[in-house]
């Protein structure tokens, strides 16, 4: 029988939690659980209340951490993981209320290893931060994940999260071991076999990976024990645009396959990308008429090097009439990778009127050969429902090789669907279901994965990746470790739709 | 002098802005000095300069042309 | 002269217990729209309390929660005293620093925060702290109402008319708590041979606080603007950071028109002095020094250059830099109140802040913190002694004085 009927949290429960954790850090009031109900995927705020928690925790160790899980099995409590709440996979996001644990405050770095070339830190620290403090000593946490500014490890590593230079791997190419605890409260400590600092081991199952990209539901990693970098000598951004999407794709197979180790990432902007920039772009630098697609390229590394390679990819670039923007544009516009795409403001309503959207983006893993195809029918999707629902604009995509440490294979394809969630009543919401269902089928059809970076977890993609992409017999393995790990379903219970896992038969 | 670029944005005071007509219905526009926005740009300068600089020690000037 | 300045029109309406005006929703809408907390690692309360319902984030999406019925305003009482009103957030959004220029909106948290205090104790909500706060302020207005303390004594000897087309102007905190810096600042001016006067009666800034005062607030910046007229004034030189921000940002969002003279804040000033060769800064100061940016100078005022300017210019000083956008990040712990609201309704986040500043001072090599903030001094100090920190902490013109020998 699936696990669906839960203990509530009442005062008792209050009272314990305060036990734990301390009473600063128990959050009651309305407001203090409303916050941490969303992630950063579009949210029906129409609905707040549904997925609003019933308390927040605050813990500031791993032991608070294992108390608190304890005492959810114990009472049948769900509990949901928070880290920055930026994901776009709705981990953060409960179903069932409960206990949202918030882990920020534990954000400490707890040591640096020179020699070994590791930085030791609690889960809660952000990638910006983090970087912040090493730079301090002449090291580089080289993790440049879309919400550098404000994502956390301990999220990154609960979505399996991607990077910006995939050339320097994802998050779960970057840690070397973790300390994790259990649905059930058990503490343990995973990695390359025993050896905290250990970059590979062939000792035992490889576990490290199942407690990353989990999304919550098989525990929470309160440390983290990661790669560290020498900091690189230069930066070397370059942006260059072409007559037409199909160009910059084809010089992107060149780029891909160029050989220069110290090329970070290479970003294709496709048409209507370039279109929603230039119609009213607030870093407003005119774009020649004839551009209508660019890829960005970012390098890193030695001088000696990345000056070799810049040369290079001018001339490959000039392959299909690929022109370069300028310092101004190429440097500008790197710079503001993080900060610049996702702005309300961006969006517009059919009558042309600024309006207040949330940006969301999809982030399928499309092959190279496949791009043309998705790109084109994503894009017929999102102009029929803009023009059908005036609350959806549709602000282009990006693609973004996806393979660790090469820039060939697959891209991280991203459409930009701007929603007013602000706007929204349930028709809205199950038309935007739809269109998130439509866009995931499609790339079912070429062979792709519905969710490159962000997770499988929401409505709309769910349902999909349970019945139609991943293999029967693997999700039948998701069940077992799900239902032996947690045999409550406490740990961000709905999620995956796991609770199939506890069923009878 | 207003100066209309395509019928979305415009450059008045030496500085690109929306075309304020877009910003009647949905959501509206503070009161702002033109010295308040001078002081926004050069903030966001400095922003990625520093964003450059944590990344890495200097940014490589593209190649010269032959 | 221009001055920088923005305010949003629609936060002069009045709000209840579960209701906020529209333009407000959609403002709150517009920062949980982004979902993304660029405000967050920036917010010095939320390094201490890792709690993110005290970054602009929370404070935004709070109000979104009470215009959507989930929530009621009273309940955000407590929560809104975690907030230091240092600019850090409201510069740091991408709403501001990437398209605040564009689309002409902002993030103005600092503002929120005054309007929704103000709102909670005009609807009769005390919060935790409120009491203290209110009486703090109102002990101020008391002692300007009487008189009770002259605004001028810090200047008996120092032969200063009360007129002049430049005059130097601050309120009562500097000029009755940091007289020795005010002094300094006076014969700094007077041996680069400016004419300058001050004014007899000056009223309390008070920025984000003036709020609280209703009436009297906008009479208080009536008179202020009256005495400097009167008086002749069209260059006015600010020594305080925070009377700066009242006169350049405050005054026009609280009245609707900018001040009628041209504002310059003291080490633009000073530092063109020196440039223009009327101050040559000549016997050797030898410190290992580095400076904080003041929050209302940096942040709020876009003002870091001429400070470094003055301290690189004296001979002997060993100047130990921090990138001034890495102190976005950082506060001395007293926040934008004169008042010391932050320090009333948090004493020990505030105290806190102000130690792992001093700490992080120390952690580059330097002996003594240069300071361009009567009340980051005042508090800095304060956190010293508690601490038993050893550190020197210097005004800059403390250092730019001992320079130019003048005492």
């Amino acid at each position: 029988m699936a696990q669906l009927v839960y203990g509530k949290v009442d005062g008792y429960i209050i009272e314990r939690l305060a036990k734990i954790v301390g009473d600063a850090n128990v959050l009651t009031e309305p407001h203090h659980r409303f916050m941490r109900a969303s992630s950063a995927a579009p949210f029906p705020l129409h609905k707040w209340h549904v997925h609003a928690p019933d308390v927040v925790v605050l813990p500031g160790s791993t032991e608070e951490v294992s108390e608190i899980l304890k005492l959810a099995n114990e009472r049948k409590i769900p509990v949901v993981p928070r880290g920055a709440g930026t994901g776009l996979a709705d981990g953060a996001v409960p179903l069932r209320g409960g206990i949202v644990v918030d882990i920020k405050r534990m954000n400490k770095i707890l040591e640096i290893d020179e020699e070994n070339m590791c930085v030791t830190v609690q889960t809660g620290i952000n990638n910006n931060t983090l970087d912040i403090e090493l730079k301090r000593y002449g090291y580089w946490w080289p993790f440049d994940i879309a919400s550098y500014p404000c994502s956390v490890i301990g999220g990154n590593l609960g979505t399996n999260a991607w990077q910006l230079g995939a050339a320097f791997g994802h998050i779960r190419d970057l840690v070397r071991s973790m300390v994790h605890v259990l649905p059930t409260g058990k503490v343990i400590k995973v990695g390359e076999g025993g050896g905290r600092k250990i970059s590979k081991s062939s000792v035992g199952y490889q576990l490290k990976y199942l407690f990353i990209g989990h999304q919550g539901t098989l525990g929470i990693t309160t440390e983290a024990t990661l790669e560290m970098f020498p900091r690189p000598e230069v930066e070397f951004p370059a942006f260059f645009g072409y007559r037409s999407f199909m160009d910059a794709w084809r010089n992107a197979l060149k780029i891909a396959k160029s050989g220069l180790r110290t090329l970070a990432t290479h970003i294709i902007f496709d048409e209507e990308k370039i279109e929603a920039l230039r119609r009213d772009d607030e870093a407003y630098i005119p774009l020649p008429d004839h551009i209508k697609s660019v890829i960005a390229t970012a390098f890193y590394g030695t001088e000696a090097e990345v000056k070799g390679a810049a040369e290079k990819i001018f001339e490959i670039a000039a392959k299909d009439g690929g022109i370069y923007l300028g310092e101004e544009l190429s440097e500008g516009d790197w710079a503001s990778r993080h900060d610049r795409y996702h702005i309300t403001y961006h969006g517009r309503h059919l009558d042309g009127q600024v309006g207040t959207y949330s940006w969301h983006c999809e982030d399928a893993a499309v092959n190279y050969s496949a791009l043309p195809y998705v790109v084109k029918k994503w894009h017929e999707l999102a102009k029929e429902w803009k023009q059908k629902y005036d609350i959806f604009d549709d602000m282009g995509g990006f693609y973004y090789n996806n393979n660790s440490f090469k820039q060939w294979g697959d891209y991280l394809s991203e459409i930009d669907i701007f929603i007013d969630e602000y706007h929204l009543t349930e028709e809205l919401w199950q038309k935007w279901l739809e269109l998130k269902r439509r866009i995931a089928e499609v790339v079912l059809e070429v062979g792709g994965s519905i969710s490159a970076a962000h997770g499988g977890t929401r409505p709309g993609d769910v349902e999909l990746v349970v019945t139609k992409e991943l293999d029967p017999g693997v999700y039948e393995i998701m069940k077992m470790i799900k239902r032996n790990l947690d045999p409550n379903n406490i740990m961000n219970p709905g999620k995956y739709l796991l609770d199939s896992a506890y069923e009878e038969g | 002098m207003e100066e209309y670029i395509g019928e979305h944005v415009l450059m008045r005071y030496g500085i690109y802005e929306v075309n304020p007509a877009k910003m009647k219905k949905w959501v509206k526009q503070q009161v702002m000095s033109e010295e308040f926005r001078r002081y926004i740009i050069r903030q966001r300068r400095e922003y990625l300069r520093w964003m450059h600089e944590l990344f890495a020690q200097k940014i490589l000037k593209p190649p010269i042309k032959k | 002269m221009t001055t920088a300045y923005t305010y949003k029109p629609w936060l002069v309406e009045k709000w209840k217990d579960d209701w906020v005006p529209e333009e407000v929703a959609i403002d709150c809408y517009a920062t949980f729209a982004c979902r993304h907390k660029f405000c967050r690692e920036v917010c010095p309360v939320y390094q201490e309390t890792g709690n993110e319902s005290h970054i602009s984030y929370g404070f935004h999406v709070a109000l979104l929660s009470v215009s959507r019925g989930y929530e009621k305003l009273h309940n955000l009482g407590n929560t809104f005293t975690y907030c230091l009103q240092c600019g850090a957030c409201q510069l740091r959004c991408p709403n501001t620093l990437f398209t605040g220029d564009f689309y002409r909106i902002t993030n103005e948290h600092n503002v929120l925060v005054t309007k929704t205090r103000n709102e909670l104790l005009r609807l009769g909500f005390k919060f935790k702290g409120s009491d203290d706060m209110l009486k703090a302020i109102n002990q101020i207005v008391k002692d300007t109402e009487e008189a009770r303390l002259s605004l001028t004594e810090w200047a008996k000897d120092l032969d200063l008319p009360r007129y002049g087309e430049t005059i130097l102007f601050t309120d009562y905190f500097m000029a009755t708590q940091m007289t020795n810096i005010l002094r300094l600042i006076a014969k700094i001016l007077k041996v680069a041979g400016i004419k300058f006067g001050i004014i007899e009666n000056p009223k309390p800034t008070l920025p984000y606080e003036l709020d609280y005062l209703g009436e009297k607030g906008i009479q208080y910046i009536k008179e202020n603007i009256e005495a400097l007229k009167k008086a002749g004034a069209k260059t006015v030189i600010v020594p305080d950071p925070h009377v700066y921000v009242s006169l350049t940002k405050e005054y026009p969002r609280l009245t609707g028109s900018e001040v009628p003279f041209d504002v310059v804040f003291v080490t633009d000033y000073i530092w063109n002095l020196i440039k223009e060769g009327k101050l040559v800064p000549k016997k050797p100061v030898n410190k290992k020094v580095t400076y904080h940016d003041p929050c209302m100078l940096n942040k709020v005022s876009g003002i870091w250059e001429s400070p470094r300017n003055i301290l690189k210019s004296i001979p002997g000083i060993e100047f130990i830099d921090e990138d001034h956008v890495t102190q976005w990040y950082y506060c001395c712990g007293n926040g934008a109140s004169e008042a010391r609201t932050f320090k009333i309704l948090h004493e020990d986040l505030s105290y806190r802040i102000g130690l792992k500043r001093l700490n992080r001072a120390l952690d580059t090599g330097a002996k003594t913190l240069a300071v361009a903030c009567p009340h980051c001094n005042e508090q800095f100090n304060e956190v010293k002694l508690k601490s038993k920190t050893e550190i020197e902490i210097l005004d800059i013109f403390e250092i730019l004085a001992e320079s130019l020998e003048i005492r």
